[in-house]
């Protein structure tokens, strides 16, 4: 009869696991638009402020910049200050990206289905702006669902241009999903045409610029003052 | 030869008209600084309004080497008829003040006298390019600092790290000083026709505006012309501040920019030994 029992749970346990991670699985496909941005916007509100030392390059045309580096601090809900010892230009939405960035009262979401990258499945959570003031009209948003990050965000940042943001993440501290690259793929503000002037051909698509960003040496919830968002001109990233 | 050419040098600075090209950059550098205290951050912004609606601007890019570079850019229109007072003078100033022939008998050949003057004359222009990189680059950088030197350039905006500024600077102010010498011979050569220094400097400045606007014309035939004029390299001072220095192209403007100074300065000497001096 002990032998009975223990066979019987033998089977039982991994069909009991497997019913755990479908239920689990299903629960967060059955996750509704809002939920699953709140699960992930608790995921980056883990980390209450932080300092990282970012290198950017630029490859874009007609402009030619050497590599940039500066420091990003950030402080919960939204200050964000960046110093450099010269002269760096980040990309306004993906430099300190946070799904808080997403106000629910000012964006309509939907599921969009599902999409691989870097091996890994994500959902995909549509936003749309409900008011024409708000910056970014429209965003995909590609949510890792096991980590609760955002693997991807395809936005449109105005004036008819689009972007798409690559993040790769490192775990800091061993229990902080933060980023280590974001690679930006958009319409080349220099290529923009100005307003009344005919493209050449309509085969000549805007050119791309490819902005790539590398995050080091992060200092994750050992307190930053509030003095050193005073007179902030990044302020409040939005 | 020495003491030849260090009264030439004398008599250069001490005349009044040397000092005009002085008086001008002293007078303009800093007025155009005070103007650009007002506007300077609105050309950064007007310049890269496209920009800033994606990207974030940590630290300024109005500093001392943007408002230096861009004096630099403006005043170098000018600069040759500046060198052009001088050299336009050199010969033709001789015969005005009736000196041309009490030089000319003494021991000293002739081949000595049009060399002292021709070194005369470049020391000259050296001297107002170094006065002019020192005014406009000494008060820009203790007026708006310094920091990376964001550019606009025929292929876009450039943005040139701070640290390599400086030797870029004097690269550029080297070159200029070269560019403008080829000015300065165009000046002398003209000088030997005459005995009136006015005409060598419309004249030369004359040619100088001449050849600018054929160079610059965009029909076929006049694009054919260009490599034959000397104006269309004057400009290489601004290659200093190519993002990748091209370091044989430079060289070889270097090197035709020297032909028309050999040229110049040729017909120049040979005017000046066969002139019969009456005055």
């Amino acid at each position: 009869m002990p032998f009975l029992l223990l066979t019987t749970h033998r089977l039982l346990l991994p069909l009991l696991a497997a019913a755990i991670c479908i239920s689990t699985a299903s629960a967060q496909d059955t996750a509704s638009p809002a939920q699953l941005l709140e699960r992930v916007q608790q995921q980056y509100d883990r980390v209450r402020d932080y300092q990282v030392d970012i290198s950017a390059t630029v490859d874009m045309e007609r402009m030619q910049v050497p590599e940039m580096n500066a420091r990003l601090y950030f402080k919960q809900p939204d200050k964000v200050h960046i110093e450099s010892d010269g002269f760096a230009m980040l990309p306004r939405d993906a430099v300190s990206f946070r799904p808080s960035m997403f106000d629910t009262e000012q964006y309509d979401m939907v599921i969009q289905g599902a999409e691989t990258i870097r091996g890994i499945r994500c959902t995909k959570l549509k936003l749309l702006a409900t008011s024409d003031t708000v910056r970014l009209q429209r965003a995909m948003l590609y949510i890792d669902t096991k980590r609760d990050i955002v693997l991807r965000m395809d936005a449109d940042p105005g004036a008819g241009a689009s972007a798409m943001a690559d993040f790769t993440y490192t775990k800091v501290n061993g229990m902080y999903w933060l980023p280590k690259a974001i690679t930006l793929e958009m319409d080349s503000p220099m290529s923009f045409r100005r307003p009344g002037v005919k493209r050449k051909s309509k085969d000549s698509a805007p050119a791309k610029a490819k902005i790539t960003l590398s995050y080091t040496h992060y200092v994750v919830n050992k307190g930053i003052p509030d003095s050193r968002f005073k007179n902030s001109k990044t302020g409040a990233a939005k | 030869m020495l003491t030849i050419v260090r009264y030439e040098l004398i008599k250069t600075y001490r005349k009044l008209r040397t000092y005009i090209g002085f008086g001008l950059i002293g007078l303009l550098v800093p007025l155009i600084y005070w103007g650009m205290s007002f506007a300077g951050d609105d050309m950064i912004n007007g310049m890269t309004r496209g920009l800033q609606q994606n990207f974030l601007f940590v630290g300024t890019l109005f500093n001392g080497w943007f408002v230096s570079n861009l004096v630099l850019n403006s005043l170098f229109v000018h600069v040759p008829f500046l060198i052009l007072l001088v050299a336009g003078d050199v010969f033709a100033g001789e015969a005005t003040s009736g000196t041309y022939r009490m030089i000319l008998t003494r021991p000293a050949s002739r081949n000595r006298i049009f060399l002292a003057k021709t070194l005369g004359s470049v020391v000259y222009v050296y001297s107002l390019v170094l006065f002019l990189a020192v005014v406009s680059v000494g008060l820009g950088l203790l007026l708006f600092g310094h920091g990376d030197m964001l550019m606009l350039q025929e292929s876009g905006l450039a943005i040139l790290p701070a640290d390599e500024l400086w030797w870029r600077f004097v690269l550029a102010y080297a070159l200029a000083g070269w560019a403008m010498s080829i000015v300065a011979s165009l000046g002398m050569l003209f000088s030997t026709f005459v005995e009136n220094a006015i005409g060598p400097i419309v004249g030369s400045f004359a040619i100088i505006i001449l050849f600018f606007i054929l160079g610059n014309l965009p029909f076929e035939f006049f694009e054919n012309l260009r490599p034959y004029l000397f104006t269309t390299y004057t400009d290489v001072w601004r290659k200093a501040f190519d993002m990748e220095i091209q370091a044989a192209g430079i060289l070889e403007d270097i090197a035709i920019l020297g032909v028309f100074f050999v040229l110049f300065l040729s017909a120049a000497w040979t005017i000046f030994r066969r002139k019969d001096i009456l005055s």
